[in-house]
């Protein structure tokens, strides 16, 4: 074998160009899927840097109204204590901080944890000790355990820091534990976690659904059905027990992983499945590279098995070199595999949990090595197979120029229209891909994002739960940033659209009789400013917008948006009419006094609600939105926002400042990064089905040159000749095209649930597409065709 | 030999120089020839004298190095590619010593070829080829490929293709050469009975059985014709 494969590597190295191509098309084909493994594997391997991350559920609550609601506290608290199936069963919610630094203030993501989901997701903090139950109620002295990151960028990293002291949003708390470096919650990347409890006082209500969430893990033997069915019994229980803030709610359960990865799933096997396409492709064409050789070497082959190699020698030998060329391959792929990698990353938003964890680790390693070396050896072995049964005389007579050539040049044919047949497949997907990601930029999202600065701020903790001190500073902050140069107009809001968050309501239209609990109605709650609807381009259907003269202890007015008013108000003028909101028993009555557009607030094509906005001075938030039209490029006014904000309060931190063409962009950052990596990997496909093409007519050309002569003798022109050849090559591009149309019928299963306001059968796309690749299979066809025009009819049919 | 036939290829000092790796190789060194419409010409001489080379240039499949080549009355030198792929189409009929008909056409495809790339309509061109394919006795095997036909039967579907256009003359390099003597025997038969008829056929055979069969044998020598002999008992 030694020999073998000295010799394999001397014969590799005097035919550099095909060692060459063949390399890197192997490359190109292993790096792309390496590339798009390591999300892959990510995602089915170790989804999470949990242990055991199969026996973790995630639970929620549902309504009639809000399919996908939080959990309620007391809810919570009777499911822990009665529940049988879990070892532990934690509530969790995600909150952010106001951190007061030794420089500067800033805002800290944060999570609100109950002690049980510590031992829940069975993570042990990297210095001291998560917090217990006795830190998790109220009154309770305060606790913390703060992320590596944190404890490097605002600690020095220092193992004394286990006891010290850190503010934020005006709390003390002590700081108990330092998390390890991986540890990442499902939902984001926490800095600090501090026990839920604190806060549970005003979260007591059970009709409160405050943005908690519950993590579970199954105790051994018990199943994922049967701990659903357990939940299931205790919340109709307490539907029982509590029927006027329980009719109707029910408990929702998913497994952990799938929460996590849903809504990547698809983006990542349509992804992985393109770049598997990519990989298809360049082994056809390999193994196209590798059956020309072979066929080239007929004559070698017949001489050696004249003076008396076996069999079995002969396909070692070329066994030796495919080995060689998979290895390289495999080599360079991961290389390439390696860019591919951090390119995807790159087009990841950075505070995705996914980020940070996905790594060419092991099993992408072994992947690669078995998809480059595995198929360079079983593509090597045809051609060795074919290659060592030539017949002798023939080989040796023809002076090598027949024998298995017109089975080599069928195989290779049927290698090249399924290379095509993929590659249709590839570029109709990412045509697809191409018209959603331009419905979702055309659609009318109900306001423009364009020329729009945001950013966050929050008035949270002791010094600000005095509502009118709140709404004196957000006015403050009004006035000051609409004096900032190339400002338009300010406003402000609560929750900002399409930023993912959303707050909820149930209400009464006035005169409807209570239909009682579970079955009142829902709406999205906003507050906003004066100027908001203006600064967002939300156009008014009727009345007004809010003024500045709306007080807190007046009777509180709302907006609505046309579909509240379609839904609630049909066929009446819903100025004047009121909602009633809050405690049924004693319900708070708000006015309409004025009908705007409807806004798609959790991005184009999402599910969405009637939507109610309230004058923030009515209801000042505690935490909002700014949002600013600007005249200059709005990214630009960054830095003089910050500074205007520290002047009017230095310890509240501005954070998240975003353009809201950002703020859109991230709600099709799926789409996005499908889209790109489509192109490229279909790019990448047309290229080696070209070249594949261009190879196998090559070679077909060749052998049918003394045809050619044959056909000149009787008479054929160079017209002709030509045109033989393109149909040749055409043929097999149809062929392709065809196969490839019903393939695309296939595939549309997969994708329709990442498109956007384009059929997945598109006939459009289809057709562009289709025209694409036969312009690409007439332009790789033409060289070898025009080649053989220039065949000389003597030197054709000399025989020697 | 009838003089008031017309010349139906003159050729005046034709010579043919091949270059390869540097190295020229004079396959044809002035060549002087005159072949009459009907005539039936055999050439003559050893291996590598440049027999194939003169059949090639008569055959416009290749260009002579210097000297004149008038074929019927008109010099070929000059004439664009598409006039000449025309001239091999109407004018010429080649059959070669190793049969060359086109593997993955059925005979009756094959000679059909050359009436397809006239333009001629489908019906006339079933007539010729039916007709040509009972020339030759081979009309039952139409619907063979050329692999499942012996040698000779190969050679008759050859010659068959050859005459289904009617050509000027038939080239004919070593027809026999492939085939045993029996086959041979039937093909020479077939040509000496395509001259009986009126076909002008030049034949390149180093077999002087058969050259027999011809008017006339022109001797070929490193690439000069070194005699000619008229057969005694040649027909006319
Ligand atoms: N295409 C070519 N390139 C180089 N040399 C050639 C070519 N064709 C023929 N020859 C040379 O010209 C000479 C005559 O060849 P050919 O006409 O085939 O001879 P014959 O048919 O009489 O055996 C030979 O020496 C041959 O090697
Ligand atoms: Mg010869």
């Amino acid at each position: 074998m030694h020999a073998d494969l000295r010799f394999a590597l001397r014969s590799l190295l005097k035919t550099p160009g095909f060692t060459a191509v063949a390399a890197l098309t192997l490359a190109l084909g292993i790096g792309a899927n390496a590339g798009v493994f390591s999300f892959l594997s990510m995602m089915l391997v170790r989804p999470l840097p949990l242990p055991a991350v199969q026996d973790l559920v995630f639970i929620g609550e549902h309504s009639k109204q809000v399919p996908g609601m939080s959990v309620s506290y007391p809810n919570y608290l009777d499911w822990r204590q009665r529940q049988q199936s879990f070892t532990a069963l934690g509530a969790f919610r995600g909150q952010s901080f106001n951190y007061v630094g030794p420089a500067e203030t800033e805002r800290v993501s944060g999570a609100q944890f109950s002690a049980d989901m510590w031992p829940a997701l069975g993570v042990n903090p990297r210095l001291g000790r998560w917090f217990g139950a006795d830190d998790d109620k109220p009154g309770a002295a305060r606790t913390v355990l703060i992320s590596e990151g944190f404890w490097r960028r605002a600690f020095g990293a220092r193992d004394s820091v286990l006891g010290e002291k850190l503010t934020l949003s005006g709390e003390l708390y002590t700081i108990v534990g330092v998390m390890p470096a991986d540890f990442r919650m499902p939902t984001g990347t926490p800095e600090v976690w501090m026990p839920f409890g604190l806060f549970a006082e005003q979260n007591m209500e059970r009709g409160n659904h405050p943005g908690l969430y519950c993590i579970g893990r199954l105790k051994p033997g018990v199943g994922y059905d049967a701990a659903m069915a357990d939940l299931r019994t205790i919340a109709k229980q307490l539907e029982q027990e509590y029927p006027a803030s329980n009719t109707g709610n029910g408990v929702s359960v998913q497994r952990l992983v799938d929460r996590v990865i849903g809504q990547q799933r698809s983006a990542v096997w349509i992804s992985f499945g393109a770049a598997f396409g990519v990989l298809l492709i360049a082994c056809a064409n390999v193994a196209n590279l590798l059956l020309a050789r072979a066929a080239a070497r007929t004559r070698e082959f017949a001489v050696r098995a004249a003076i008396g190699a076996g069999r079995g020698q002969l396909i070692r030998l070329v066994l030796a070199e495919s080995l060689l060329l998979g290895v390289a391959g495999t080599a360079l792929g991961l290389l390439v595999g390696y860019g591919t990698m951090q390119g995807i990353k790159t087009l990841i938003p950075p505070n995705s949990p996914f980020v940070t964890q996905v790594s060419m680790d092991g099993t992408v390693f072994a992947f690669a090595v078995l998809v480059g070396v595995g198929v360079t050896t079983l593509f090597g072995l045809v051609p060795a197979l074919t290659g060592s049964k030539v017949n002798l005389n023939e080989a040796l007579m023809a002076g090598g120029r027949t024998g298995g050539g017109h089975v080599n040049a069928r195989w290779r044919s049927v290698l090249v229209s399924g290379e095509f047949a993929l590659t249709l497949v590839l570029l109709f997907t990412s045509g697809l891909m191409m018209r959603t990601i331009y419905n979702l930029y055309r659609a009318d999202a109900g306001l423009k994002t364009d020329h729009i600065l945001s950013f966050g701020y929050g008035l949270a903790g002791r010094d600000w739960s005095e509502p009118a001190k709140r709404a004196q500073l957000l006015d403050r902050a009004l006035e000051r940033l609409r004096a900032l140069p190339g400002v338009t107009s300010v406003a402000l809001t609560n929750p900002l659209p399409m930023s993912g968050g959303g707050n909820q309501t149930s209400f009464l239209p006035e005169g409807l009789a209570d239909p009682g609990p579970g079955k009142r109605f829902s709406t999205e709650n906003n507050a906003a400013s004066r100027d908001y609807f203006e600064t967002m381009r939300i156009p008014l259907i009727r009345g007004r917008y809010f003024t500045d003269q709306e007080k807190a202890d007046e009777p509180r007015v709302v907006i609505i948006d046309t579909m509240f008013a379609e839904t609630h108000f049909a066929g009446q003028d819903p100025i004047g009419k009121r909602v009633m909101m809050g405690n049924p028993a004693n319900p708070t009555a708000l006015t309409v006094i004025g009908v705007v557009g409807h806004v798609q607030n959790y991005g184009i094509g999402q599910d969405t609600r009637v939507q109610l906005y309230s004058p923030y001075r009515q209801v000042p938030p505690g935490f909002v939105s700014f949002v600013l039209r600007t005249s200059v490029e709005p990214a630009a006014l960054g830095n003089s926002i910050r500074g205007a904000m520290r002047e009017i309060e230095p310890t509240l931190p501005v954070f998240a400042v975003r353009t809201m063409d950002e703020v859109f962009d991230n709600t099709v950052t799926n789409q996005r990064i499908m889209l790109t990596l489509l192109s490229i990997f279909a790019g990448l496909a047309l290229l080696l089905a070209a070249i594949g093409l261009y190879g196998v007519l090559s070679y077909i050309v060749g052998q049918r040159t003394r045809e050619v002569g044959i056909r000149m003798a009787l008479g054929a022109t160079a017209g002709s000749v030509r045109q033989l050849m393109l149909n040749q090559g055409l043929k097999l591009a149809a062929i392709g095209l065809g196969v490839g149309l019903i393939a695309c019928l296939g595939v549309a299963r997969l994708t329709a649930s990442v498109l956007y306001g384009v059929s997945p059968y598109d006939p459009l796309s289809l057709g562009a597409v289709s025209v694409i690749l036969v312009a690409i299979g007439l332009f790789s066809s033409w060289l070898p065709a025009h080649k053989a025009t220039r065949v000389n009819p003597t030197e054709a049919l000399r025989t020697e | 030999m009838t003089t008031e036939n017309p010349s139906l290829i003159k050729l005046e000092g034709v010579t043919k120089v091949f270059l390869t790796d540097e190295v020229e190789t004079h396959a044809l060194s002035g060549i002087h020839m005159d072949i009459r419409k009907g005539e039936y010409v055999s050439i003559a001489g050893p291996s590598g004298c440049g027999k194939s080379t003169l059949l090639s240039i008569l055959g416009l499949l290749d260009t002579p190095t210097d000297g004149t080549y008038i074929l019927n009355g008109r010099p070929v030198q000059g004439l664009t590619l598409p006039e000449r792929a025309r001239i091999r189409n109407r004018e010429i009929g080649f059959i070669f010593q190793s049969f060359n008909l086109i593997g993955d056409l059925t005979v009756y495809e094959n000679v059909e070829l050359p009436l397809t790339y006239r333009g001629m309509p489908a019906s006339e061109r079933k007539t010729r080829v039916t007709e040509a394919l009972e020339k030759v006795g081979m009309g039952h095997r139409a619907k063979h490929l050329p692999s499942q036909l012996s040698g000779g039967q190969q050679q008759r579907v050859a010659v068959a293709r050859a005459l289904a256009g009617s050509p000027a003359v038939l080239l004919a390099d070593e027809p026999t050469g492939n085939l045993d003597s029996k086959n041979g025997d039937a093909v020479m038969e077939l040509l000496h009975s395509l001259h009986r008829a009126g076909s002008t056929i030049v034949m390149v055979t180093h077999d002087t059985r058969f050259a027999r069969h011809a008017e006339r044998t022109i001797h070929v020598f490193d690439g000069r014709v070194v005699e000619e002999q008229v057969e005694a008992g040649s027909a006319h």
